[in-house]
């Protein structure tokens, strides 16, 4: 059973009509994709991409203007509280109860939960929240602090699935490398995470599969290795004597030579590159490492004008 | 459908504003016997003398220094009404939309409760510090009337018919006040309405009191469903807590349908 499986699901605002077409926001167009269970699944796109959008509506926030999806098996519009049971959710910009204490407030959340707060303990021992900073009330918190209590509360119950909208945001490097252990044990404990995120790097070295949205519709949904192994690296090589001919490898485009120095794009398996230059005399060959954010990037290239559009009319949703 | 963590944070976060709100009720409600049996000689001579405009007594009301008229008075005058109209206005109307402002109610929305039991154990929570309001305004009368001696002169069951229907105004009030905290993003929008209901009201029922043209206004006045003097005087008529709590179960019901079917999009 897929952990999230959503079907042709739509989200427009406003008007539209023939009357005020320019009224609809289309904030999601057509989005199928399906999260396994037992994996870490990276949702990428730009500030009104549609990321929130999609995770709104799998909580019962939002309401589709058409498709349909399920959660664990249920459905978003029928079962929307049952999802939430079994769901644990950080919202984007986490906004706390200033009057509680730390502590305070995770018990709050954990009797509406309706679940024991089985790995409270654990987590705030890998985020360093000690029982004294637990005691002083939410408003003194600083911005990291907020966001590990808002980490805590998502998964305290230990939840079967956990969807994260920016966890890293506000964290230190030493609390993000800690984090991303949390992750690695959620994911070896059997549980599923569903994360959205503008750092690549993260991403890159968290996420089993990643779900690319631009304009509210989505444009790549692949392994994150498919994904590195697809992208186009530049490659940069000085050779003694004539240049191999490259044109009519699989994968190598935009040729340039300066002298003793050849440039080219290689996108894909590298073999039949490697092969064709095995016979020149290489000096020095650099092959830039593919990396999720040029992958992401060449997604959005040609197109960052449209991106950039939906992005302003979507107003950040 | 009542949530019972959200129903004892909300308690607990308003105890001690409930509890002041409550104390400050009694001592009013306390004050109205007192001012009855110190100066209710002076000001029925006063008043026989003809020297006070006929408008201004039938704002009064046509008993105005009986111990009647001054729990009558003491329960509609403007320091009353806006103590007990703290929490049906002010706090129903920021305690869903100040949430949604704010951002924690996508933190409590995130577990697993409905809006409909957000809403009713709101509902429910905001009828209890109304209750606390007056149950502590009757409290002050019957133990300002027993200190100065004048407590036979209260019937207990009209006493507590006036509190039934002042608890049924205050419900319609909050009812109204919650549903439109619900259909709203800031609270700025419900808090004019709760501001412009309650103002306009009073203003319509006072208008229409000491201007008999203006008379037509005043059903559409939520103050015009409670008459303190008529039920104390035993004239009072169930017809005036039905049609607050009709307007309550309204308001409700709006809410209740409203809310679940709004779109909350991220908090901006």
């Amino acid at each position: 059973m897929a952990a999230i499986s959503a079907r042709g699901l739509v989200k427009h605002y406003g008007t539209g009509g023939q009357v005020r077409p320019a009224g609809l926001i289309r904030a999601l167009d057509d989005v199928t994709l399906e999260v396994r269970e037992g994996e870490i699944f990276g949702f990428l796109g730009p500030n009104g991409a549609g990321k929130s959008t999609f995770i709104r509506l799998l909580l019962g926030f939002l309401h589709p203007t058409a498709g349909g999806a399920t959660v664990l098996g249920l459905d978003i519009g029928r079962d929307s509280v049952e999802i939430r049971r079994r769901t644990g959710y950080l919202p984007g910009g986490i906004a706390l109860y200033d009057g509680l204490t730390g502590e305070r407030h995770l018990d709050y959340l954990a009797e509406l939960a309706g679940r024991p707060s089985v790995r409270r303990a654990a987590l705030c021992d890998q985020l360093e929240l000690d029982a004294r900073t637990l005691r002083r009330p939410i408003r003194d918190y600083s911005r990291g602090m907020r966001q590990k209590i808002g980490i805590v509360q998502a998964l305290q119950h230990d939840p079967e699935l956990a969807i994260l909208d920016e966890p890293s945001e506000g964290l230190d490097p030493l609390m993000q490398r800690a984090f991303y252990e949390i992750l690695d044990e959620y994911r070896a404990a059997g549980r599923t995470v569903f994360f959205s995120s503008h750092v690549l790097s993260e991403v890159e070295r968290v996420c089993d599969r990643v779900a690319v949205v631009r304009a509210g519709r989505l444009v790549a949904l692949e392994d994150v290795g498919t994904l590195l192994a697809r992208r186009r690296r530049q490659v940069e090589m000085r050779i003694q004597g004539p240049p191999p001919d490259l044109t009519a490898v699989a994968g190598v485009s935009e040729i340039r030579v300066d002298g003793a120095t050849l440039w080219c794009a290689l996108e894909g398996d590298p073999r039949p590159f490697l092969a064709a230059i095995a016979g020149s005399a290489v000096l020095d060959l650099v092959i830039e490492p593919a990396r999720l954010e040029d992958a992401f990037l060449e997604l959005y290239e040609g197109d960052t004008a449209d991106a950039f559009d939906a992005t302003a009319a979507a107003g950040g949703r | 459908m009542i949530n019972g963590p959200l129903l004892r944070h909300t308690w607990r976060g308003q105890r001690v504003r409930i509890a002041w709100i409550g104390l400050a009720m009694g001592v009013w409600a306390f004050l109205m016997p007192v001012i009855y049996a110190t100066f209710g000689r002076q000001m029925e001579v006063l008043l026989q003398s003809g020297i006070i405009p006929d408008a201004f007594l039938r704002l009064l009301g046509a008993d105005p220094f009986s111990l009647n008229g001054a729990v009558a008075l003491g329960t509609v005058h403007p320091v009353a009404l806006g103590l007990q109209l703290v929490y049906p206005v002010g706090f129903a109307a920021t305690a869903i939309a100040g949430e949604r402002q704010r951002g924690t109610l996508e933190v409590l929305l995130a577990r697993p409760l409905s809006r409909r039991s957000v809403f009713l154990t709101l509902l429910l929570s905001i009828l209890a510090f109304a209750a606390v309001t007056t149950v502590a305004q009757l409290a002050g009368t019957v133990a300002g009337a027993t200190v100065y001696g004048v407590a036979d002169q209260l019937d207990a069951a009209r006493l507590a018919f006036l509190g039934l229907n002042t608890l049924a105004l205050l419900v319609a009030v909050a009812a109204i006040c919650l549903a439109a905290s619900a259909s709203f993003d800031r609270p700025s929008t419900p808090i004019a309405l709760g501001l412009v209901l309650v103002i306009g009201g009073y203003v319509l029922e006072v208008l229409g009191t000491i201007w008999p043209d203006a008379a037509f206004l005043q059903p559409y006045s939520p103050f015009h469903y409670l008459q303190p003097l008529e039920i104390l005087a035993g004239r009072g008529v169930n017809g005036d807590v039905l049609v607050l709590l009709g307007v309550a179960s309204v308001a409700a019901v709006v809410g209740l349908v409203r809310f679940p079917r709004r779109d909350l999009a991220a908090p901006t």
